[in-house]
């Protein structure tokens, strides 16, 4: 069981992190650059759910 | 290629730092990480192995830091940078405006971010506004791992300057704690200078130095010309792969740095480094594959330079042979 | 005494050659200095004795980690380390917007490139053409 304090920097990193990834495939869709707005997409949600994973078992 | 901002020694010093530097991550976060990076403790010869190697990365460090700060004092015409790498307002707008940029609020960055200059490179400063920062988070940073460090070089030492185990084994957990700013940080440097679509694989300002760098007067031309550059096919997935494992490296860095702060003894005595997960092993693992990355680029800007000064070279030597059937004279020693 | 350029000082070779040494030397005693014999010997040092007044070595079997200025160094570099973790993670960020926009200002790697890395034109395309 970790500490309140911890807790939160967890939370913290993991929402920078998320919400970056996901300002990426924001960003990404009106680009007219040949990528593919959906591999954004998935990106962004495939290391999100893994960071999320990853930190689950720590904290709970 | 852009206008080069190295000296030939600044080359030189920043390969080997980088080497030295990797080679202390490897070595410190293999210990500090031990759940998630046993395989490289095995791999660099166990744990009297990696902390020897340790050490004498770590000596190089100090031989590194010190030369640098000495030849920029005593050094011709190095007294200047001192003042280019102070913190400016302008550097907090360049920021600013960077965030603009990429929310689509601003058409370009700004002078002080720009690391393609292009045309415009009479406006760009010596150092970005990363620039400055990265050296002041190697200043404090360099100077706190080298004197926490020394301080728990031996075991003689460590019973001389500290009363407890407990105070000893604080100050190797605020040791590698102090790394994990530096780890991240230079996660972000690859990435930064490895995958900017003008540059991408490896910026060659850091490795040819500026007295070779080509410089021609360009006609005049609005902004940077970055669009008449063509990029490199594999760099549409390169940039988003890098970007991915970067920011996995990070983070998994950070909460590892979080839970297991305190090996060999954590900082709250529960024995084994505290808890993992089988996720954070892959991204602690991922962080490292970033670190190599680092390795490898900075070898093949290396190997680049050789190249280009091999063409340099060659250039100068079949310009001669033209000169003679201009109507020169024929060397006569051929 | 002041001049007004920044070129004062040794040659560049002798400069290098000056800083390499005295980075070697200071590291060599700092090493020394921090590993060196002293007078007290290994023995004398791990001799368990914490009943001595002060706090002799061993000490801390007996009372631990009671030094509240140790546990708090660990909370405040836990906590730079998150908030330098986060910047760097926005740094991290801004970059890879930056490179995507950029990148979609660039040419595609199938249409003819025009110009070098270096900004030299290709000898036969005209200089109109951007």
């Amino acid at each position: 069981m970790a500490g309140v304090l911890d807790l939160v920097y967890v939370a913290l990193a993991l929402l920078v992190a998320v919400g970056g990834v996901f300002t990426v495939w924001w960003i990404g869709r009106d680009l007219d650059d040949g990528i593919d707005p959906t591999s954004d997409l998935l990106r962004a949600v495939a290391v999100s759910v893994f960071l999320v994973l990853l930190a689950w078992p720590l904290v709970s | 290629m852009d206008h080069g901002k190295f000296t030939r020694v600044t080359t030189y010093f920043h390969s080997l730092l980088a080497l030295d530097v990797f080679l202390l991550f490897f070595t410190g976060y293999s210990v500090m990480f031990n759940d998630e990076l046993w395989w490289m403790v095995e791999f660099m010869g166990g744990n009297a192995g990696v902390l020897a190697l340790h050490r004498i990365a770590g000596f190089g460090l100090i031989v590194l830091t010190v030369f640098w700060v000495t030849l920029m004092l005593i050094g011709p015409g190095r007294r200047k940078n001192f003042k280019a790498i102070l913190m400016t307002l302008t550097d907090a707008k360049a920021f600013v405006q960077d965030v603009k940029f990429v929310l689509g609020r601003a058409d370009e960055r700004h002078p002080n971010a720009r690391q393609f200059a292009g045309y415009s490179s009479d406006e760009v400063p010596l150092l970005s506004y990363v620039g400055k920062g990265v050296i002041y988070i190697f200043t404090v940073e360099l100077v706190l791992l080298m004197v926490s460090g020394l301080l728990i070089w031996s075991k003689v030492g460590l019973a001389q300057f500290f009363q407890t185990k407990a105070a000893a084994t604080a100050f190797v957990t605020f040791h590698g704690l102090l790394g994990v700013v530096m780890v991240m940080g230079i996660m972000f440097h690859i990435y930064e200078h490895g995958f900017h679509p003008a540059f991408y694989p490896v910026e060659m300002k850091a490795f040819v130095p500026k007295s070779m760098m080509p410089h021609e007067e360009h006609e005049e031309h609005e902004g940077t010309g970055i669009e008449l550059l063509s990029l490199r096919p594999t760099w549409k997935w390169a940039v988003n792969l890098a970007g991915a494992a970067v920011v996995i490296g990070i983070v998994s860095v950070l909460v590892g740095s979080i839970f297991d702060s305190g090996y060999p003894v954590p900082a709250g005595l529960t024995p084994g480094g505290g808890p993992t997960s089988i996720l954070l092993t892959i991204g602690i693992n991922i962080g490292m594959f970033v670190l190599l990355l680092g390795v490898v680029l900075s070898t093949y800007g290396n190997v680049l330079r050789a190249r280009y000064e091999q063409q340099v070279a060659g250039d100068e030597h079949d310009s001669e042979p033209e000169a003679a059937a201009d109507g020169g004279q024929p060397r006569a020693d051929e | 005494m002041a001049r007004r350029d920044d070129a004062r000082g040794m040659s560049e070779a002798l400069a290098i050659a000056v800083s390499a040494v005295v980075g070697i030397v200071v590291a060599v005693a700092s090493v020394w200095y921090f590993s060196g014999p002293f007078d007290a010997s290994f023995e004398t040092l791990y001799r368990v004795n914490p009943t001595v007044e002060g706090g002799g070595v061993g000490a801390d079997y007996v009372a631990g980690n009671t030094d509240p200025l140790l546990d708090a160094l660990i909370v405040v570099i836990h906590a730079v380390d998150i908030v330098a973790g986060l910047f760097i993670l926005v740094l991290v960020f801004v970059h890879w917007g930056a490179f995507r926009r950029l990148g979609a200002r660039m040419r595609d790697p199938d249409e003819p490139a025009e110009v070098a890395t270096d900004g030299g034109r290709d000898a036969d395309s005209g200089g109109e053409s951007a």
